[in-house]
């Protein structure tokens, strides 16, 4: 027996069964689950349900009669719609490695031992399916790629696989971090030359005196010779010294000559290392005791003593985090380094939405009711009047259109609803004077005539 | 679909009556793609109470239908493979609020548990394919995939299917 026909009688089984059930009460009927925003949607439906213009064969079995009666539509029978966009950047993209052990993917945090097969560590990642991932190495049981990944962060901390993974991207080149001596370069810049005290004994000495100073801020090594291999195959040790210190920069000074003959830059530091060192062992004890919130896959942690910062490396920092650290570290030097970076699809800057305004918006995408360019003129938050500017306007506006024409503030408001709800893609963009300029919405990316999308102009407000 | 040049307003159809002529295939989905008739019906729920709050716009699209069941199909795999619906499915027994023992037998014969033991996409396309009898194009819209790509789904899926079901002999 094939699977196919195993299939279909299965199918057929189950949906038999399927005929008999009773359908409970639709959600529509006041449910307490049905959220505060929905109200909105719900009243509008109302409105619209009963309206005169529904034009189109959509096959609609059991209509219900939602109001039941013609409706004379005017904006002031629209519902109103909350103005207050939430922010819903709810996503994480960028390049991670996934690896599954036979327990299921997790996201590694924090770095990959680099053992064959690889092993980390990290939170789990739902979603991912492996035959997406045709890149991904095997062994022992053990699978594994580098993924360029957008997730979704639930409420309940999970994280899941969004859309559908894609082969890792160039990585972001380490930052190139300047060792060059902070000190003004002698005549000739920084060179070698042979003298006394000028062995690597004399220069562990320096070091050593150096790092015990309490008002120690940074030590480094500036290496003269460019070729790591080459200053270790020819046992040649040529560099700088570079010490830098909070206070009594020039006694140090005199202190390390004293110790090492070669070249030298003893400066001031931005921080102490030592209270920069307390505070790295601080958060890192708390990150690693999830005490920091939104913190998610905390891998790493060091203390950046040249810009004397502590730095904090985690798959994903949210915004939570940032609040947390605001509140907590007001005044603490650190730095989150998020290896996801947030997808900010929604709304990123507050628009205080005019009592009264007009404005022009094209409407082109999608199979919906709002086709065509509208100047449209608000009067009190709702729509009062609009003139088509295009003959699909016009038509529009004559079969009695005008309750679809949205505000912007309802515009923006669909916007974070749609995002809210998971549609793939939502963009908001702004004017340089904060007014949106262009609201667009994708539910399903590989669905054609779902958009929806606003370009609005000639905005002013009266 | 209508592409002409007369303006199409498209059709808020109301959110009761859709939810009629979809729930039952809707948990249909759930309870094949998660194993469990309880779980089906909150994820169903849940599907729609979302919809719903988008029902204006939503209610707009070519093929709300497609929405919901996108939805549905995602969340049931991923809570299926965290064991999450065996585990409420057995929180359940006794009071499941379905009162129908042939649909929750019919969920679990072994052609069914084969399918959830597939890759996600195969037993979604699947499941949409031969339960919903969903045509291939829908189902690359569900899915968020192209059509070819459906069907790549669909025969490696069977073709798994097929070597499963042959290890076990019987027909059910």
């Amino acid at each position: 027996v094939s699977a196919d026909d195993r299939l279909k009688k299965g199918a057929a089984r189950v949906n038999a069964e399927l005929d008999k059930m009773a359908v409970p009460a639709s959600p529509n009927r006041g449910g307490s689950r049905v959220l505060a925003f929905a109200l909105g949607a719900v009243a509008t439906l109302a409105v619209i349900a009963g309206a005169v213009f529904l034009i189109g064969n959509r096959d609609n079995p059991d209509p219900i009669a939602a109001g039941g009666t013609t409706t004379t539509v005017s904006p002031d029978e629209t519902s109103p719609t909350e103005t207050t966009v939430v922010d819903v950047s709810v996503n994480y993209r960028g390049n991670a490695t996934v690896l599954d052990d036979g327990n299921g993917p997790v996201l590694c945090a924090g770095g990959v031992m680099e053992s064959y097969p690889p092993q980390c560590s990290g939170p789990a990642l739902a979603g991912l399916d492996w035959a997406d991932v045709p890149w991904a190495d095997s062994a022992s049981g053990v699978t594994w790629a580098d993924i360029y990944l957008e997730v979704s962060l639930g409420e309940d901390g999970t994280l899941t696989l969004w859309g559908e993974p894609s082969r890792p991207g160039d990585l972001a080149p380490d930052e190139d971090v300047d060792f060059t001596p902070p000190c003004p370069a002698p005549a000739g810049g920084w060179v070698w030359t042979d003298g006394p005290k000028t062995s690597q004994a004399d220069f562990d000495g320096a070091m050593q005196y150096a790092q015990s100073q309490p008002d120690l801020s940074a030590t480094w090594v500036f290496n003269l010779i460019d070729d790591p291999y080459e200053a270790d195959q020819s046992g040649r040790f040529e560099v700088v010294l570079v010490a830098l210190f909070t206070g009594n920069v020039a006694e140090h000074q005199a202190a390390i000559e004293e110790l090492w003959g070669g070249p030298l830059c003893v400066a001031e530091g931005v921080s102490n290392s030592a209270d920069l060192l307390a505070l790295q062992d601080e958060l890192t004890d708390r990150a690693a005791n999830g005490e920091i919130p939104g913190l998610i896959g905390f891998g790493y942690s060091y203390p950046d003593e040249m810009t004397g910062t502590v730095v904090l490396g985690t798959l994903i920092a949210t915004d939570e985090a940032y609040q947390w650290l605001e509140a907590n570290y007001p005044e603490a030097p650190v730095r989150l380094d998020s290896q996801l970076q947030p997808v900010v699809v929604a709304v990123p800057q507050a628009w205080e939405e005019p009592a009264n305004y007009s404005f022009v918006v094209e409407s082109t995408c999608g199979e919906r009711a709002l086709i065509g360019v509208f100047e449209v003129v608000v009067v009190e938050h709702k729509v009062s009047s609009a003139t088509g500017r295009d003959s699909q306007a016009e038509a529009m506006l004559e079969s009695g259109g005008l309750v679809f024409i949205p505000t912007i503030a309802e515009m923006l408001a669909e916007a974070a609803a749609a995002e809210e709800a998971g549609a793939d893609e939502v963009t908001v963009t702004y004017a340089d004077d904060g007014t949106p300029q262009l609201i667009s919405i994708d539910y399903l990316v590989n669905a054609i005539d779902d958009e929806a999308c606003y370009l609005i102009s000639e905005f002013e407000a009266s | 679909m209508t592409h002409d040049d007369t303006p199409v307003v498209a059709v808020l159809e109301p959110f009761d009556a859709f939810f009629r002529r979809e729930y039952r295939q809707v948990v249909g989905l759930a309870a094949v793609l998660s194993g469990s008739l309880g779980t089906a019906e909150d994820l169903a729920q849940e599907a729609f109470v979302a919809t719903l709050r988008q029902w204006d716009r939503v209610g707009r699209m070519d093929n709300p239908g497609a929405w919901v069941r996108r939805i549905v199909a995602n969340r049931s795999v991923s809570l299926f493979r965290r064991g999450v619906s065996e585990v409420k499915a057995l929180a359940r027994l006794g009071d499941d609020h379905v009162d129908q023992p042939g649909l929750a037998a019919e969920i679990s014969v072994d052609v069914w548990r084969e399918v959830r033991k597939l890759p996600k996409r195969q037993a979604q396309a699947i499941v949409l394919t031969y339960l919903l009898d969903t045509p291939r194009k829908e189902v690359a819209e569900i899915l968020g995939c192209s059509e070819e790509t459906v069907k790549t789904h669909l025969e490696r899926g069977r073709a798994r299917l097929g070597d499963a079901l042959a290890d076990d002999g019987g027909e059910r």
